[in-house]
């Protein structure tokens, strides 16, 4: 700011200092004697201040090239103002210069007329004349005088000299000698001791026989005609001869005449000899005004061009800044005019801009928490959730949801819905599903579907929600699936405990009965009887006895499966039970071969020895019953975990003829056997005691045959 | 910087002013020839002899009845070595070359003194310049050591205004002669 008024301050001086040296100039050119000698050291501050000037305007003008080249804001818009002012200004100043110059000269060439001219002349020859007779009168008596003297020796002519002044109109007459001394002077004003001579030229001619007569200036504007002339020394007493030098005094009326004529003749001619050099002069003065202005007008088109682009350079800069998102900027408001205006609703705008921002911020602040609560409570929800617009495409997915359908890694979000089954087709079920729900547009639906993964079987109930378009643009469906499989196996091992339960408890009781009362008969009719019907007694009761057994095996085993655990769980090792079990078994069964893998050192499980005995028993039994006549190898090995080092995995595989497809899903399910004599109760009861020890069981068949594989937590005190 | 200390140092100042006056009467046409100094028992009078031409734009000026001032100025000065001149006394005397066309001849005054002389012929009126050229300095001011130098230049500053822009460029004008500088007591 301060820069800026010291700039500005500069030029009010310097275009101040230039108009003042203008005007001076014009004003000693019209002839003011007193400013003569300060004209050159005038025009010399003019031509500086111009210089500055154009200092000036040329700074401006390379600065106005470089922002140009860089582009700055506003620049062009300054640069077609600068053009357009210093275009509107200049040719008026031009055409007034022509004219001016035009006019000038004109001017001064009528101050040059041929009749004042000829009348100034004129009146310089009619005082010539009157001079010249006036001198011929005074150069007459002069002569005069000297023939006197002439008669006179030359000591006597000093006394005659007073008389001859008296009779001559003479105001001095002086005796000089041939030497060029003043011998003897008479003047009439006695006062007068001015001893002058005339110049050695005049000597000189009279000397060679001529006259010496000129006209002088004396005491200002009076005239006075010097005349000399030789006095012949006609008496011969001395060698030398003298000079007679006579003043006559012009009439002070005629003097003053005469002096006005010379003096306006002088001035004339001066002015006529300087005619051209006095235009030339009118004429830089003037070239210097028009620079003033031409300069003058580029400094203002530059001021007007940068005070009037100012605050649209700022407006524009601020828009940038809007426009990367900062409503901080305001914009100071320096006018009451329209551009001021503009900033203020520039300002306003801007404002408002902020406020609307800071609310829009802070309402997708708001929306941003709420889908990262929405999301943060959707991957902790247990059940799957996906959302898929009308176009099929996936547009929410919770890892509940990835990891019911087991695609834990796959980044399906934002894919076609039948990406899943292009990724896994066990899926298509649910897939059919969706689209056919997407498609329905009903309110709300449930239902149950079911899928494979391998060789799992996920039982999913799905329920789905329609979301309108007026809520969301691209509307679509929300899915939300729960694997119920395990829910169901729970419920189905709870209605099968029950039943077994119900089984044991009423169908236990009249077995004992029924035995005995078979025996009975038996025993009282066995031997009444005749032959033929003996035969047929003892087979009906031995029957009726060995069936009751088998029921009552098969209830005993309905009772252990049905019956509430009561486990003592203690920390062990795994080995030795695995090793006990297989020799148990190695030694009743020859046939079997036992192919032990298990893990050293073994881990510490936490596990009911008697339990997991019987599962041990149950898992080998149920192998070597798969062997139907071939060689049979059992391997059984254990091993940590690869995912979780916390887990150890009991996998227990043969070469039979491995599990059949149908049963594979119920397998673990009580009465789920293809052997004839089996209750199917061995694999239920197994799982059973997994689950007691909180582990998981799998079953399913690899290239050489089954495998069952048990995960189980190992002990960390 | 020690060695141009020392080389300028042991330079004679006289030499090198005699130089720069040999260097500047090549340019200039006009010069002062001599100085013609003469003492009595209370002053020195100096009087120049010149070597004066002008040019016919000049008589033709002074014919228009352009006055003309003609300054001749005077330095008594003591010379001081590796410094500038002490300077002891200035005189200075201009000169006003008119044309009185009455009396058909040309004036020059002194117009310090008003004293005044007329010159039939232009030619004559240079020479007769020397007659006015009088400077008398009193036998106090004069040391054994002193020098004097004058010069003659045209006053351009007492020509009419439209004609001092175009003569301060025209080497017609150019009637300055350089300084002329001269032991007083030889």
């Amino acid at each position: 700011m301060k820069k800026s008024l010291l700039k500005n301050t500069l030029i009010i001086l310097v275009v101040s200092a230039l108009l003042f040296a203008l005007f001076s100039l014009g004003e000693i050119i019209k002839g003011s004697q007193q400013f003569n000698r300060i004209y050159l050291w005038l025009f010399g501050a003019s031509i500086l201040a111009v210089l500055i000037l154009v200092i000036i305007i040329t700074q401006r003008l390379v600065w106005l090239y470089l922002k140009n080249k860089k582009k700055e804001a506003g620049i062009r818009l300054t640069t077609r103002m600068v053009t357009t002012f210093a275009s509107l200004s200049l040719p008026p100043v031009l055409i007034i210069y022509l004219f001016s110059t035009q006019i000038l000269n004109n001017y001064i060439d009528s101050w040059f007329d041929i009749k004042i001219d000829k009348a100034l002349n004129d009146s310089l020859e009619l005082g010539e004349i009157f001079l010249n007779t006036q001198s011929k009168q005074a150069l007459d008596q002069t002569k005069k005088i000297a023939s006197q003297l002439a008669d006179i020796d030359n000591p006597r002519q000093a006394i005659y000299l007073e008389k001859f002044l008296d009779e001559s109109n003479a105001t001095s007459l002086s005796l000089i000698s041939a030497s060029e001394k003043i011998l003897e002077r008479a003047s009439i004003d006695i006062l007068d001791l001015t001893t002058d001579l005339p110049p050695q030229n005049a000597f000189r001619d009279v000397r060679n026989g001529t006259n010496f007569t000129r006209i002088e200036t004396r005491e200002g504007s009076l005239l006075q005609i010097r005349v000399l002339v030789k006095i012949e020394n006609v008496l011969r007493v001395s060698s030398n001869f003298r000079y007679l030098q006579g003043l006559f005094a012009i009439p002070k009326q005629y003097s003053k005449l005469a002096y006005n004529i010379e003096e306006a003749a002088i001035g004339y001619n001066q002015q006529k000899y300087q005619r051209e050099q006095l235009k030339n002069s009118y004429n830089i003065i003037l070239a210097l005004v028009l620079l003033l202005v031409m300069l003058l007008a580029l400094l203002w088109a530059f001021s007007a061009a940068k005070n009037l682009v100012a605050p649209v350079r700022l407006l524009y800069k601020a828009t940038e800044r809007i426009a990367e998102g900062d409503y901080s900027k305001t914009i100071p408001v320096t006018s009451n005019d329209e551009i001021g205006f503009l900033v203020k609703s520039f300002n306003s705008m801007s404002s408002q801009l902020a406020a609307s921002s800071a609310l829009a911020h802070r309402a997708q602040t708001d929306a941003l928490n709420q889908q990262l609560y929405l999301q943060n409570v959707l991957s902790h929800l247990s059940s799957g959730v996906l959302s898929v617009n009308k176009e099929q495409r996936i547009l929410m997915a919770n890892s509940a949801a990835l990891k019911i359908v087991n695609l834990k890694s796959i980044d399906i979000v934002n894919q076609n819905i039948h990406q899943l089954t292009v990724k896994n087709e066990g899926l298509e079920p649910l897939v059919e599903l969706i689209i056919t729900k997407l498609n329905d547009h009903n309110e709300e639906w449930q239902q149950e579907i079911l899928i494979t993964q391998k060789d799992e079987r996920k039982v999913l109930v799905v329920r789905g929600s329609h979301i309108p378009e007026q809520e969301q643009d691209e509307g679509g469906i929300v899915v939300v699936f729960d694997d119920q499989t395990i829910i169901n196996q729970a419920q189905r091992d709870a209605a099968w405990s029950e039943v077994a339960r119900r089984l044991a408890h009423e169908v236990k009781n009249p077995l004992t009965p029924i035995q005995l009362s078979a025996e009975r008969l038996r025993l009282r009719f066995l031997k009444k009887l005749p032959e033929e019907d003996k035969d047929v007694l003892d087979r009906a009761t031995q029957t009726i006895v060995s069936q009751v057994d088998n029921l009552k095996t098969l209830v005993n085993a309905f009772s252990d499966y049905a019956k509430a655990p009561e486990l003592k769980r203690e920390p062990r090792g795994l080995n030795r039970l695995i090793k006990e079990a297989v020799d148990l078994y190695y030694i009743s069964h020859a046939g079997i071969n036992f192919d032990l893998v298990l893990h050293n050192p073994e881990p510490t499980m936490f596990i009911d020895k008697v339990r997991f005995s019987q599962l041990l028993t149950n898992l080998i039994k149920n192998s070597s019953e798969s062997a139907e006549g071939q060689e049979l190898t059992i391997k059984i090995e254990t091993r940590i975990s690869e995912q979780l080092d916390n887990i150890l995995v009991l996998r227990f595989s043969d070469n039979g003829n491995g599990f059949k497809q149908r049963i594979l899903e119920h397998l673990f399910e009580p009465y789920e056997t293809t052997k004839a004599t089996g209750s199917g109760l061995g694999l239920a009861i197994v799982k059973k005691i997994v689950e007691e020890h909180g582990g998981n069981i799998k079953a399913y068949n690899d290239a050489l045959g089954a495998v069952i594989e048990i995960n189980l937590p190992i002990y960390k005190k | 910087m020690v060695f141009i200390t020392v080389t300028f140092k042991k330079m004679n100042i006289k030499l090198l002013l005699t130089l720069l006056f040999f260097s500047t009467l090549v340019v200039a046409e006009n010069h002062v020839i001599f100085l013609e100094i003469s003492s009595n028992e209370t002053s020195t009078v100096i009087k120049p002899q010149l070597d004066f031409h002008t040019s016919a734009q000049i008589k033709e000026a002074i014919d228009n009845g352009i006055r003309i001032n003609i300054i001749a100025k005077v330095d008594l000065y003591e010379p001081q070595s590796l410094w500038f001149n002490k300077t002891l006394k200035k005189q200075k005397i201009t000169l006003e070359i008119s044309y009185f066309s009455l009396g058909k001849h040309y004036k020059i005054k002194n117009l310090r003194t008003d004293e005044q002389i007329g010159v039939n012929e232009y030619p004559q009126l240079w020479k007769e310049l020397e007659k006015l050229m009088v400077f008398e300095f009193p036998n106090s001011a004069i040391t054994s050591k002193s020098w004097v130098k004058l010069r003659i230049m045209l006053d351009k500053g007492a020509l009419p205004i439209a004609m001092q822009l175009p003569v301060l460029f025209d080497s017609n004008w150019d009637i300055n002669t350089p300084w002329h500088e001269q032991k007083v007591m030889q």
